[in-house]
C-alpha cells in the first residue's frame, strides 16, 4: 500500500464527503484534460496508423470519462475547495511535465517513447479503490465510478503496453526500464502527495 | 514489513523465528501476497524453523515493474534475497506460479536449497494449461483483474469452502484487488507463456521433494504433477482428497501436517524419496498420514474392465432385454390362467 493505514483509515471517512469528491474529480480531470491535450495533437499529424487508431481511441476515452467524472461527481459549493483544487492541478501538471510532449510534433523518438510511459502511469497507477479500507462499500455511484475508471484504464493500457514493447525507436531495454520507471515514479508520487493532502487537510508539499 | 532492494526493485519481504533455525521459504501463487501464508508462519516457527514469505516482483507490495522480465528472474531474486538475509540452504515451498517459480530456483541453485515442496506445480505447459493461460491473459486484458479473480476463485476452491466461506470472500476478493496491478500480473502471465517446457531439466534436481495436487485439480491436472513425480528422483506425489489448486488456502492444517512431515523426514535422513503417489489422509489430525493409491491416479474414475460385466441399469441393452423378460413373464402368466 501507497499510504499508511491511518491515511487510508481517515481517506474511507471522508470520501464521500463534497468536498473530497469535488477533489478528486478536479484532479482526474485536470490531468484528463492535460493528457487529452498531448493526444489531440495526433489528430494533426502524420503518424503510423495503427499507432494513431490506438492514441485516437485514447483521445475520444479521455475525453468521454471526463463527461462522465463531471455527472457522477457531487460537485462542492464551496469556492475554497475550487481555489485549492486549481492550485494542486497547476502544480500536478507541473510535476507531471505534460508541456514536454506539447512543444513539438511527436516522432517516433525516445519522446514518443517517454510520453506513452507517462500514458501507461497515469492509468495504472491513479487507483483510488486500493487506499480506501476494505470495509468501504463501493455501491454509492462516484466510488462505483472510481472502481470501473480503473478497469476502463486497464483496458486502456493495453495499448502502451504493446508499444512500450515494440515502439521501433533506438533504446535499449535497459534505457526503456529506465524511462517508464521515471515515468512511474512521478505519477505515483502526485498521487500520493494527492492523497495525503486530502488526509491531512493541510497542504502538502 | 521489510524491504530488501534487489537489482534497483524493491522487495518486500517477512522473516520470522529464530536466527539459528531451520530456513523454510514460502513462494505465492500468482495473485497471491505474503500474508496469505499466515496460517503457516507461526506454526512452522513454533516448529523450530525460520520462515521467509515475499512478494515476488510484480505482487503485493513489492516494485511492479512495467516490462516484462522472464521467469528465472524470479527464481534469481529469490536466491538474492536467500543469500542477504543469510538463510543457508532452506527448504522452499512454492504453490502453483510459486511451484514452478521454486522448481526453477531448484534447478538453477542445486545447491541452493536442502528440500523442494512444489504444490499444483507446473514444469511445462501442456495443451490444456496453454489454453488456459491463454484465455485468462486475454480475459485479464479485455475485462479487467476482478475477471481473473472471480475465474480464479471457481478453480481454487471447492464448492463447500466457496459456499461456507461467501461472507469472507468479498473481503479477500477486494484486498486481492487492491494489491494487484492489472500490467503486473500481465507481466507475470506472459513471463509463463514465454518460458519453454523444462521439464527435461527435473532430474537436475536432486533435493528431497514433496509434491502436492489437489484431487480436483483442473488448473495444474495430475498429469503434469506426473510429469514432475518421474522426473524427480527424490520425489513423491501425494494428492490432496476433496481439494481444488488452491489447497494450502483450502485445507492449511492437512498442508502444514504434510510440509512438518516431510522437513522433519529430510532432517532426520529419513525422506524415502522413492517416486511413489501416496493420498494424503482426509483427517489432518488421522494416521496413517498417507493412504495407498487404489487405481490408476491419472484418472479421475475407475471403470470395471469391458468384459464380463453386466451394462448399467439405464443402459439400452439392459433395457431391452428387461422388456423382452417382463413381456415373457406376462406371457407365461397368461398362458398359466
Amino acid at each position: 500500500m501507497i499510504v499508511e493505514p491511518q491515511t487510508s483509515e481517515r481517506l474511507g471517512r471522508i470520501i464521500l464527503e463534497r468536498e473530497t469528491q469535488t477533489r478528486i474529480g478536479c484532479f482526474l480531470i485536470g490531468i484528463k484534460q492535460a493528457n487529452a491535450a498531448v493526444l489531440s495533437r495526433v489528430e494533426f499529424q502524420p503518424m503510423p496508423w495503427a499507432l494513431f487508431s490506438l492514441l485516437h481511441g485514447q483521445l475520444c476515452r479521455e475525453i468521454e470519462l471526463i463527461g462522465l467524472l463531471q455527472r457522477v461527481t457531487e460537485w462542492s459549493v464551496n469556492p475554497a475547495v475550487y481555489a485549492r483544487a486549481a492550485w494542486t492541478n497547476a502544480r500536478n501538471l507541473g510535476d507531471l511535465q505534460f508541456i514536454r510532449f506539447l512543444a513539438a510534433p511527436f516522432a517516433m523518438d525516445a519522446g514518443l517513447y517517454r510520453y506513452l510511459g507517462l500514458a501507461h502511469a497515469l492509468y495504472a497507477h491513479l487507483r483510488f479503490i486500493p487506499v480506501l479500507p476494505l470495509d468501504v462499500p463501493l455501491e454509492h455511484r462516484f466510488l462505483a465510478f472510481l472502481r470501473s475508471l480503473e478497469t476502463i484504464h486497464g483496458r486502456e493500457m493495453q495499448a502502451q503496453i504493446a508499444l512500450l514493447r515494440k515502439l521501433p525507436v533506438s533504446l535499449s531495454s535497459r534505457e526503456r526500464e529506465r524511462i517508464v520507471g521515471e515515468e512511474s515514479q512521478r505519477v505515483r508520487e502526485v498521487f500520493r502527495r494527492f492523497v495525503m493532502e486530502l488526509t491531512t487537510g493541510g497542504w502538502t508539499f | 514489513m521489510a524491504f530488501l532492494n534487489v537489482d534497483d526493485h524493491m522487495i518486500r519481504y517477512e522473516l520470522a523465528g529464530e536466527k539459528n533455525h531451520v530456513p523454510l521459504v514460502f513462494v505465492n501463487g500468482l495473485t497471491q501476497a505474503a500474508h496469505l501464508w499466515g496460517a503457516y508462519v507461526p506454526r512452522f516457527v513454533e516448529r523450530g524453523y525460520r520462515v521467509l514469505t515475499f512478494d515476488m516482483l510484480g505482487q503485493g507490495e513489492s516494485d511492479k515493474p512495467v516490462l516484462p522480465s522472464d521467469f528465472d528472474r524470479q527464481a534469481r531474486t529469490m536466491a538474492v534475497l536467500i543469500e542477504a538475509l543469510g538463510l543457508d540452504r532452506p527448504f522452499v515451498a512454492g504453490i502453483s506460479f510459486g511451484g514452478a517459480v521454486a522448481l526453477r530456483y531448484a534447478i538453477l541453485y542445486p545447491e541452493g536449497l536442502r528440500g523442494l515442496a512444489a504444490m499444483g506445480a507446473f514444469s511445462e505447459l501442456d495443451g490444456r494449461l496453454k489454453w488456459i493461460g491463454e484465455n485468462l491473459f486475454t480475459g485479464l486484458a479485455a475485462v479487467g483483474t476482478e475477471y481473473l479473480q472471480n475465474w480464479f476463485m471457481a478453480f481454487n476452491f471447492s464448492s463447500r469452502w466457496l459456499e461456507d466461506n461467501a461472507g469472507a470472500i468479498p473481503a479477500m476478493r477486494r484486498r486481492g484487488y487492491s494489491l494487484n496491478d492489472q500490467y503486473a500480473l500481465q507481466n507475470l502471465m506472459e513471463a509463463v507463456a514465454n518460458c519453454p517446457s523444462f521439464s527435461h531439466e527435473l532430474p537436475g534436481i536432486r533435493v528431497p521433494t514433496l509434491i502436492m495436487n489437489g484431487e480436483y485439480d483442473y488448473i495444474t491436472h495430475r498429469g503434469l504433477h506426473e510429469i514432475l513425480r518421474a522426473g524427480i528422483t527424490r520425489s513423491r506425489l501425494v494428492i490432496i482428497q476433496n481439494a481444488c489448486h488452491a489447497f494450502t488456502l483450502e485445507q492449511p492444517d492437512l498442508t502444514i501436517r504434510l510440509l512438518d512431515d516431510f522437513m522433519g523426514k529430510v532432517l532426520a535422513d529419513e525422506w524415502p524419496g522413492d517416486q511413489t503417489t501416496w493420498v494424503a489422509n482426509d483427517d489432518p489430525q488421522a494416521d496413517p498420514l498417507y493412504l495407498p493409491v487404489l487405481g490408476d491416479p491419472l484418472r479421475a474414475i475407475q471403470a470395471a474392465p469391458v468384459s464380463g460385466n453386466p451394462p448399467a441399469p439405464d443402459h439400452p441393452k439392459r433395457k431391452a432385454s428387461a422388456r423382452k423378460r417382463k413381456t415373457t413373464r406376462r406371457g407365461s402368466a397368461g398362458e398359466g390362467t
